[in-house]
């Protein structure tokens, strides 16, 4: 499983990068390491949104990422403490009332609450605000449910402040998140994951070998879906992949040459 | 770190707060999370959900539903005989997970919905029978199309509810098709021939492998006897009846067994059908690349049903009649092929 932290600011990101022992692509600006990574998407709105997309352009595994959005929050002091880390089973989307539900499936040890995100800090407590509230996770959840999965979008946010916040210098942001990283790092650790991966027939390596095959012998698109569909009943039936090789030895001269291959393929595979 | 227990999380419509069930639900769950939603189809028919996964703790959602309440029968739902035939969904999505089942295929989420105005859906039936295409023969009304209810009622008596409200109404009956071995929950309620309690069957070699959650054959087999004995009316259904290798040793250990313990002429009827599936609801499965060999196997597609190939549903016909014409009589056995 591949875990994608996403911060809003660079000094949340720090402790994250210590803990795994991160390094950054000076192209992309991700930090990595084996299973994990950072990217942080900047405060607000104007600033995550584009990176966002940036970042869904970029070349990942997505099909077995997890998203984690760790970042600090405002919360109400009625229902929030200061310091405290939590789990979110609602984001609202405060501009136009939007709400996502990311999927909590796995046991936790912290508290759950919801969260708006709102368009501008918020300095004054309000009971428009009733739980937590920041500037990012709606437009991330937004964007990204387009390629990741409701159980794969995790959002943990940190209280820094009841709402009251004059001078931002005076918050220990790295400090505020540090003192969560061994529990969010014990909790990502369990076998559990695994299972929240695409489910997958065909492997990708094996994919890649089939795709070099069907290019060599020249099959249209509509053939690749015919065939992959028949090689997967295959391969659920005898748990491996049929030897196709010697299919995929010579160029055919023709379409009919093809579409002749084609069909022996097939015809093999129902047999 | 495990899974969550199912319903661990509730998500409640603002619109149904205090309503009688909604309440009992929350009560049923004192640990939950409780969140409240606007919109059911807000968290239920979000994008890019994953109905297996969320298997692993499946949630509840407690809403209102609109219009339309009842609902002329398909063509894949069994009649039994019934011309005015309609079902209604109390609930959606089911605490099983068959791998044969339609409702992976019909719904992006395996959360589940429980519709709290109950009072809604009887009052459109209430209509509906006044309206009703043949109206010298009764209506037949399924509850548990979209669900398994029966196997709900420890968490809602909502079984309990509908069959109180049909025997108040001298020509509604009710089918409820269950797996379910809960029959404490209903066993207070006079017997009555109005209320069809129709049983599924499998040989347990098919119920550890398809229908996960489910009881065990001997479970189901003993509700049947108990209920029988007061005097129910009882459907046995072998639908679907699956194919694999040495199908018929397991299938007819299972009519033996049957045979053994259950008078055939109490029976109200038996139906039969083979694993049939809409074309959409199968490719939206397949495409979710299931663990199930099912979606493996060889179809035909007809008339975007696709289904068994004709020589394989002949042989299972012909298996069943051999095995149980001298149980029941012929013709209450109902073959949906």
């Amino acid at each position: 499983m591949h875990f994608l932290f996403l911060t809003a600011l660079k000094a949340e990101a720090k402790p994250i990068i210590s803990t795994f022992n991160l390094c950054k692509n000076e192209t992309n600006r991700i930090y990595s390491k084996n299973e994990f990574s950072v990217f942080i998407t900047g405060v607000g709105e104007k600033k995550t949104i584009p990176r966002i997309h940036q970042l869904m352009n970029m070349d990942f595994k997505w099909d077995e990422t997890i998203i984690i959005n760790i970042g600090l929050a405002g919360g109400h002091p009625n229902t929030t403490s200061l310091g405290e880390c939590y789990l979110i089973h609602k984001i609202t989307k405060e501009s136009n009332g939007d709400s996502y539900f990311p999927d909590i499936l796995t046991d936790h040890d912290w508290g759950e609450r919801s969260l708006i995100t709102a368009n501008k800090p918020i300095t004054q407590i309000s009971n428009d605000y009733p739980e937590l509230v920041d500037m990012e996770s709606a437009y991330i959840y937004h964007a990204m449910q387009k390629i990741i999965p409701s159980h794969r979008m995790i959002f943990i946010k940190i209280v820094s402040d009841h709402m009251d916040i004059i001078n931002w210098r005076e918050v220990n942001i790295e400090n505020l998140i540090q003192n969560h990283i061994i529990s969010i790092q014990d909790w990502i650790s369990k076998n559990e994951w695994s299972s929240f991966k695409d489910r997958q027939i065909i492997t990708k390596d094996e994919l890649n070998v089939l795709h070099k095959g069907f290019a060599k012998i020249r099959c249209t698109i509509a053939q690749q879906h015919q065939l992959i569909d028949s090689i997967e009943k295959y391969k659920k039936l005898y748990n491996r992949l049929p030897n196709l090789s010697h299919y995929f030895e010579q160029k055919p001269k023709s379409k009919s040459e093809r579409n002749q291959i084609i069909k022996k393929i097939k015809h093999e595979l129902s047999a | 770190m495990s899974y969550l227990p199912n319903f661990s999380h509730i998500y409640i419509e603002s619109q149904v707060k205090g309503n009688d069930l909604a309440s009992q639900c929350i009560k049923r769950f004192p640990r939950a999370k409780i969140i409240e939603i606007i919109d059911y189809k807000s968290i239920f028919n979000r994008p890019n959900q994953d109905f297996q996964t969320q298997k692993k703790s499946t949630k509840l959602i407690l809403a209102k539903k609109n219009p339309p309440f009842i609902y002329p029968a398909t063509d894949i739902l069994q009649d039994g005989g019934f011309r005015n035939f309609y079902y209604t969904t109390p609930v959606i999505n089911c605490i099983y997970n068959c791998d044969y089942c339609f409702l992976q295929g019909m719904y992006s989420s395996s959360n589940i919905v429980i519709f709290t105005n109950i009072e809604d859906m009887q009052n459109a039936v209430h209509e509906e029978m006044k309206s009703r295409p043949f109206p010298t023969e009764p209506m037949m009304l399924s509850i548990s199309y979209n669900t398994d209810i029966l196997a709900f009622e420890n968490i809602l008596p909502l079984t309990h509810e509908w069959i109180n409200f049909a025997n108040n109404l001298d020509d509604l009956h009710l089918e409820i098709r269950t797996k379910s071995a809960q029959i404490d929950a209903i066993k207070d309620i006079k017997p009555s021939n109005k209320i069809l309690l129709a049983w599924t069957l499998s040989p347990d070699s098919v119920i550890k492998d398809h229908e996960q959650k489910t009881p065990l054959f001997q479970r189901r087999l003993s509700a049947i006897q108990d209920m029988l004995e007061k005097g129910w009316a009882v459907r046995l259904c072998f639908d679907p009846i699956l194919l694999y290798p040495d199908w018929e040793k397991d299938y007819q250990h299972m009519f033996q067994k049957i045979k053994d313990n259950i008078n055939g002429d109490q029976l109200f009827d038996i139906t039969v059908g083979v694993f049939r599936m809409g074309e959409d609801h199968f490719h939206r499965i397949k495409r979710k690349k299931p663990d199930s060999n099912i979606y493996y196997n060889k179809y035909v597609n007809k008339d975007g049903i696709l289904s068994l190939p004709e020589n394989e549903k002949d042989k299972i016909n012909n298996f069943v009649l051999e095995n149980l014409s001298e149980f029941c009589s012929k013709d209450k056995i109902h073959f949906w092929m």
